[in-house]
Formats: C-alpha cells, structure tokens, sequence
C-alpha cells in the first residue's frame, strides 16, 4: 500500500501534499504552540523546573472543567466554540489559572507544613487535581464542547478558523515579548538569584510572570494539543536546543526554531500517511518528530553528542596507551641498555596484553615516533625520544611540586604524576620549571631531561 | 444520572448486594472492586518504598510511558489478548526507564527534563498508534481497537477474569518482595551507603524497585489508566508517612488506605459514575488531605494547637515568675501580689501586665482579684521552680559553655519553660547545689523542700555568704 511508486505519484499533486482549507489553520496553531512552548519551556528548563509544566498542565484541567460550566451557565452557549476568541474563553482561562494557583498552592503547603517532600507533593497533587477535572469532565461538562478524547489527543485536526488560534497567537506574542524584553531578567532570576535581587530584579514577580504565562499557553494550546502532549512542546525542544547551543539567547531562539521545524514535519508527515491510508492523529506526529530531533541531536551534537564524546575519550583513551607504550620502550632500553625493546617486554613492563598494544605501535611507527626492526622490536626514533622526554620531565617536575610544594612523602607522589603527567600542557610544565627553580633530579634521584 | 439522596442510598443498596449476589451483573460489579481494591494495593505497597527513595516522579512516567506498548502488543496481537497487551506495556516501560537513564548519564540534560522528555515521547507514540488503530484507516480494527483508549482512562467494568489473575499474581509478588526483602529495601531506602556497606549494591535495589514498579503499573493502568495511576503511587504512602514513624507501620497503614480508597473509589464511580479511576484518586487525595490537617500527631491543626498551648503556658510561666521577683526584692506576701509592683518589676504599663496576668485564669495557679494577684500554693511553687531553673541555666551556660555574664540571660529566658524538675535537679547536682547565679542573685530552693533561706535573706547578705564560701 505504502509503496514508493505511489508516494511518488502524490508527490507530483501539490493539492495532495497540502489543502489550503483544511491543514492552514491546523499548522499555523501548531507552529504557534511549538513557539510559545519552546520559548517559555526553555525558561523553565534552565532554571531546573522542567516538570513545572507537566504539573501545570495536569492540574489545570479541573479548572477548565469548571470554566466551561460557568461559561454554559452565563454565556446562554449561544456559542459553540469555548476555545476561540470568544467569551466563555475567559471563564476557561480564569478558571484554568485559579487551577494553576490552586495547585501550586496546595504543593508548596504540603511541602512546607509537613514533612512530606517536594517530589511526592508535586506527585500526589497534580494527578489529583486531573482527576478531579476528569470527574467534572466526565459528569458535566461532555458534550458538544469538548470530550476526554481532546484531553488525551488533542484535536489539532479541528482547528479550522482564526478565532481558535486567537488565543494562542495571543500567549505566544507574549512570551515572544516577554523573552526578548525581559531577557536580562529573566537570564539573571534564572541563573543567579542573589545577583537579582542586588540588581534590585524584581524576582518574585518575574516568577509568578512567568507560570502564569505558562499556565495561559498551555490552556491556550489546550484543545489543540491536549493537557499531556503540550508537555513536550515544553521540554522536548528545549532539552534538544541545550544539546546544541550553550548560551541561554540561542537556547531560546533554537527551541522555537526546533519546535516550529517539528510541527510542519509532523503536520507534513500526517498528511503523507493520510495519503497512503494511515489516519493519524497530528499533535502525537509531531511530538515524534520532535522527539527524533532529540534523539538525533543526542546521538550527533557538535559538541556535546554522544558520537563527539565517545570519540573524544577514544582520542584520549588511545593517546594515553601511546604515551605509556613510548614511555614503557624507553625505561626498558634504558635498563637492558639494548637499543630495540621486543613486544612482550613492554606488555610485561606495562601489564597489558600484546593485543592492547598492537595497534598503538602501528599509531606511533605512522607518526615515526618509533621504527620497527627486522626481528620485530621496536626502537624509538630521534622524535619518539623528544616526546617520552617531554613526558617525563612532566612526570618528575610534578612529583618534585608535590613533595616541595604540598608537603607529600617522596613515596606517595609517583601515582598522582602517573595520572597528571598526560595532562601537563608544555607551558604549565615551563612555569613548573620556573617555580621549582630549573631542578636537576626529582625526589627519588633521577634525573629530568632537559627541554630540547 | 441523579445524585440526589434518594438515588444515592438505592445505588449503594445495590452495590453492595451485588458485592455478595449472583449473576452475571453482580459478577461484574465484583470484579470491579476487587481489581480496583488489588491494583490500589499493589500501588500502594509498593509505593512507600518508591517515595521514600525520591523516586514519586518515577512512577508518573513509567504511566505515560507504557501506553504505546499496550498498542504494540494489541497490533502484534491482532486483537485485545490481555497477556500480550501486559508483556508490551512492560517492554515499553522497561525501554523508558531505560532510555531515561541513558539520557541523565549520557548527556547534560537533568533527571527532571530526562523524564519530560521519555514521558512526553513516549506517550506521544501511544496516542499516535492509537489514533491510526481506532481511526478510520482500519475499520478492520475499529471494533477490536476500541477498548483500547481504555487504557487512558481504566475502566474496570470490562475486567475479565485474566484481568484479575495478573491483578493477584502483581498483588502477591509485591507483597512477597517486600516481606522477603524487607531489610534489603528499609536500608536502602533510608540509608543508601550503610546499604552499600553491608553488601547491597545500591544499582541492585534501584533495579529491582523499577522492575516491580513497572510490573505494577503495567498491571494497574487498566484500572487506573495510564495518568492517575502514578497518584495511587504516591498519595496513600504519603499520607501513611504523615500518620507513622517506623516503616513497617507506614507499609500496613498505606495497604490499608490503598484498598479501603479502591473500595470507596468503586462505590461512588456505581453511584456517580465519575469513572474508577479518577474516583480512587479523589477519595485518597481528600484522605491525604484530611490527614494533612487534622492529623493527631503531625497534622496542621493538632501543630497549631500545640504552638497556642505552649505560647500561653510561657505567658503564664513568665508571670508567675516575675511574681516569685517581686516577693524576692520587697518581701510581700506570698500569696498576693500587686498588680503595680508586678508592672514595675516587668517594665510594662499595668494595664498590659493587667491584661497577661488575665491569662492566667483557668489555669491552677493564680488570678487577678482587683488590683492583686492571687496566687495559688502551686502557682508560687511554679515561679519559684521557674526562676530556680532561669538561675541554674545561666550558671551552667557561664561554667559549662563558657559564656560572658551578660550573655547567659537570653539562652536562659528561653530554656526556663522546658527544663523538668529532673533536669533542674540534675543541673543542680552536676554545679555542687551552688548558692547564687553569675549576676549574683540567689537560686531558690524548691518551695515545700523546707529551705527558704533564699528568700529570708535579702540580696545582699545572700551574696556576701555566697562570696565567703
């Protein structure tokens, strides 16, 4: 059914890939939610409150509920849409944002006047509170409006006109102006409280500005994307934008990128599998592509992905063996007072396998750090000298430093420069040197090499 | 459905004649409490080591996470076979917790995001193929899939017998772990190195716990639904930790919480309809609340009124020994006290010392009468033992800790109210039954000892006869 011959055949019908009436509004609400998402949602993910949302947008369910009762009760529901620009839109987000207070409330109560933990408060209080709107829900407030099903799917499908994407194009202005107005606050309430409030930062009020953005946002995105999907469109991103980037500014600006990018992928993606005959639903897509987006950046990050620091500590990892490999040729020569040292005297000299330290030989005779000769030992070349000296004399300086400097017993300093001696770069061995007073011999005698 | 009395009191009838009556409906009814009292058990049990070990947040993923494994199983399945459904769910849970630690040792991001992170995705994943199998692009399926948003919900109404026998087979297993390994997981949920120390690795119990844990909420999330059941995780064995102080009780207490909340959840989901779920929820949640207030021992009220208690105790106690001062510096009366002498001995108007004194009514040992005082035998015996206990305080404070002369009297003020006549006695006894305190003001004898000599010397001669011993 999903073979290549017909997604190529769609692939030439433009209408096929995108219908103006039916996906417009749709994507443009998920590109608006994915924004607002990630921009707040990196707020709270610097500051360590990533799962500040997935309270919040649990216990704002009751709120709702009771929102749309109220709206039913005053409003005559003459209108059927209480999640567009519309009247009963202000009972829901009244109603959702005394949920939101409610709850954070009751957590911070039950935290501070009993020895229950934070963690377990949070637990306890936030399902309550969805239960409780899942009963209101289920008892009073289904019908025409709204159903479970949105809560749990989301119904980004249904968005087809411009007042139900009104509101959230509402809280994503704001968080868009409140990110870029207030980014000096809200980098310094982030990272240093105290510094805030001796920049005479108002820190109470950027917080309480802040969840209560949140708690719009994710009402706003409510029918849309439901209360549990619009958790990723908080964390997800975000968590993907700090593989990346370091700096708080790009952070932001990437989520939002990242998040946007998810949502036409995942809207697109819906649409081509819709095409081939899989019905899915739209939020979950493109929480999947934002979730591949993590995983690709875990796996690939420039920086920080797991491929760049596997590889990182291989170099090192091998590095390492190489300098020991050169260091163990070295003392074995110098003790047989033979110039060409065999394999398994190295290995026994080492106490590694031969194996181990095969393909660090063929590394070093690449660099012509040491020659291979007919009987199959190894020597080391005029360049393979110069750098196990450097090691060395890295290694003895460090030991004289600890002895003369920090008081160590001669006899305890040969671990510690065994580890530090792959670490010493040549300018902080110079300064050793210049501190220590250019010594001749470390504290068990021997000599250090000169520097070449 | 109507919720007047009425109703309510013919449902209630029916519901718990059909808890021991025959046929097909009042099977089905019975099935239902009995899933849900099972499932909240479980839960709940299995809990107080999960919250103890800072893990409640665990839970709540592990619920969201397991959802697109029950899709799974039903699509390699073919159709709603429980057992596949269950071993899908539990793959998929063990893959998340699995890939939540990956993502907290293997990268930068946090425990908190790492666990957004797999909850949100996860889920995602679940909902996604769930929304293809009951979609309309497979009415193949449509009718087969349907029970499946179940899950999101729980709904034990449709608990087959298979459903119960997981049910049982969880309850036992856990109850079997946690009286089987109960030392194991008490040391390493308080004291995680003092584990490490005896031979219990720390990662081993972690593991085991997260197993079990899964293995639950697998279970559990057709009654509960894959949301609420993180709160029978938490809620029972919190509001146990607020109602005991050794583990073993804290277990029992939450068990017992956990299965009366499933019965109580069941009777008002048959009676309201609010479904089972949400209504366990409710009612342990409002336990845990009730408890949280008016617990006798921790609770905000009982705290509350303790705080009121010892504040008046110390208005009174504080009275009573400014009364024992004046009787000490002018000599009065012992049992009547002027309210102006006592205002000046104080340094306060006479109308607030007035207005303290009052407080002393109802108590045994002294009230105000017009302008004076009176006090009781026992109400002098207090001051006395009050000033007693200020004075060999400050004499400690000045030997023991070493504290300038002009530093003890704050420390004292406030330890005066908890000192016992043993402590007072030992104090005593430990400074060599000294005569006067560092500002040189005697330390009375108890009143009733027969020693009044403190107080039929003035000041002066006392410390002259202090000074020359």
């Amino acid at each position: 059914m999903s073979d290549d011959s017909v997604l190529l055949g769609l692939a030439s019908d433009v209408e096929l890939w995108f219908d103006w009436d039916l996906d417009l509004w749709p994507l443009v609400m998920a590109v608006l939610v994915a924004v607002g998402g990630g921009l707040l949602g990196s707020v709270f993910l610097v500051r360590r409150e990533a799962l500040l949302g997935d309270s919040v947008s649990h216990s704002v369910l009751p709120g709702v509920a009771a929102g749309i009762l109220f709206a039913d009760w005053f409003v005559e529901s003459s209108e059927t849409e209480v999640f567009g620009a519309s009247f009963s839109m202000v009972f829901v987000l009244a109603g959702a944002l005394a949920a939101g207070l409610a709850s954070t409330a009751i957590i911070n109560v039950l935290f501070r006047y009993s020895r229950i933990k934070l963690d377990t408060a949070l637990g306890a209080v936030f399902p309550a509170f969805f239960a409780a709107g899942m009963i209101l829900i289920k008892l009073e407030a289904s019908g025409a409006h709204f159903d479970l099903d949105c809560v749990f799917y989301g119904a980004l499908e249904k968005i087809g006109y411009f007042g139900q994407v009104a509101p959230t194009l509402a809280t994503t202005v704001l968080a868009v102006a409140f990110t870029t107005l207030l980014y000096k606050e809200i980098l310094v309430t982030s990272f240093d409280r105290q510094l805030a409030h001796s920049l005479g930062v108002r820190v109470g009020l950027v917080n309480r500005l802040l969840v209560g953005l949140l708690a719009m946002s994710v009402v706003a995105a409510f029918q849309a994307v439901g209360a549990i999907l619009v958790i990723a469109f908080l964390i997800v991103p975000p968590a993907t934008a700090t593989l990346v980037v370091d700096r708080f500014r790009n952070v932001l600006w990437l989520s939002a990128l990242l998040g946007s990018t998810a949502a036409v992928l995942g809207s697109w993606l819906t649409i081509v599998l819709a095409n081939v005959g899989l019905e899915t639903a739209r939020a979950p897509s493109i929480v999947i592509v934002a979730g591949l987006q993590f995983v690709v950046a875990f796996v690939v990050a420039p920086r920080h992905g797991v491929v760049v620091e596997w590889r990182r500590s291989r170099a090192l990892g091998r590095r390492i063996l190489e300098e020991n490999l050169l260091g163990a040729i070295y003392r074995v020569a110098q003790r047989t007072g033979r110039g060409s040292v065999g394999l398994e005297e190295i290995a026994t000299a080492l106490d590694y396998p031969c194996a181990c330290l095969r393909s660090a030989v063929i590394r070093c005779s690449r660099r012509a750090e040491i020659d291979a000769t007919a009987d199959g030992h190894v020597r080391l070349t005029r360049r393979g000298v110069d750098r196990v000296e450097a090691i060395i004399r890295a290694h003895r300086l460090w030991e004289i430093y600890m002895t003369a400097e920090m008081g160590s017993a001669p006899d305890h300093v040969h671990d510690a420069a065994d580890r530090i001696e792959h670490f010493l770069q040549p300018g902080l061995v110079r300064d050793l040197d210049e501190l220590l007073g250019h010594p001749d011999a470390d504290p068990h005698g021997r000599t250090i090499p000169a520097r070449e | 459905m109507s919720a007047d009395d009425a109703g309510v009191a013919i449902l209630t009838r029916e519901f718990l004649s059909s808890l021991a009556g025959e046929g097909d409906a009042a099977g089905a009814i019975r099935s239902a409490v009995l899933g849900a009292v099972l499932a909240s058990l479980a839960c709940s049990v299995l809990g107080c080591f999960v919250t103890l070990r800072k893990m409640a947040l665990y839970g709540d993923m592990l619920g969201h996470a397991v959802l697109p494994g029950v899709a799974a199983g039903f699509i390699v399945a073919g159709r709603k076979s429980t057992p596949a459904l269950l071993l899908g769910a539990l793959v998929a849970g063990l893959l998340a917790a699995g890939f939540t630690r990956l993502i907290c040792t293997r990268s930068r991001i946090k425990n908190d995001a790492a666990l957004g992170i797999t909850l949100s995705v996860f889920y995602a994943i679940g909902v996604w193929l769930l929304s293809y199998l009951t979609g309309p692009s497979r009415p193949d399926l449509s009718s087969e899939a349907s029970g499946l948003p179940l899950y999101l919900f729980g709904n034990p109404s449709v608990i087959h017998d298979a459903d119960l026998a997981f049910l049982t087979t969880a309850a036992l297993v856990v109850l079997l772990v946690v009286v089987g390994l109960f030392k194991e997981f008490q040391a390493c949920a308080f004291d995680p190195s003092f584990a490490a120390t005896i031979g219990i690795p720390k990662r081993w119990a972690d593991t085991t716990l997260l197993l079990l844990l899964t293995f639950v909420i697998v279970v559990s999330i057709k009654i509960l639904g894959v949301i609420l059941v993180a709160a029978l995780l938490v809620i029972p064995p919190a509001t146990a930790y607020l109602l005991t102080e050794r583990l073993r009780s804290m277990i029992i207490c939450s068990a017992v919480l956990g299965a009366t909340c499933g019965v109580l959840g069941a009777w008002l989901d048959y009676v309201f309809d609010g479904g089972v779920g949400p209504s366990i929820v409710c009612v342990a949640f409002a336990v845990l609340l009730t408890v949280f207030l008016f617990g006798t021992r921790h609770g905000v009220v009982a705290t509350w009124v303790r705080h009121r208690r010892l504040a008046l105790r110390t208005v009174r106690e504080n009275i009573l020994a400014s009364a024992y001062r004046v009787r000490e510096r002018t000599g009065a009366a012992a049992d009547s006290i002027d309210l102006a002498l006592l205002a000046q001995e104080r340094g306060e108007e006479v109308r607030a010392t007035r207005a303290l004194a009052r407080r002393l009514h109802g108590s045994p040992w002294a009230r105000v009468s017009g302008d004076r005082l009176e006090l009781t035998e026992e109400g002098q015996r207090r001051g006395c033992n009050i000033v007693r206990g200020h004075r060999l305080w400050e004499l400690f404070l000045q030997r023991e800790a070493s504290l300038a002369v002009d530093h003890v009297h704050a420390g004292a003020e406030e330890v005066e109210h908890f000192l016992s006549d043993e402590t007072i006695a030992e104090l005593e006894h430990l400074l060599g039954r000294p005569r006067l305190d560092p500002h040189g003001q005697p330390i009375p004898a108890p009143i009733g000892s027969g020693d009044t000599s403190a107080l039929e010397k003035d000041a002066t001669t006392a410390g002259r006869d202090g000074e020359r011993r």
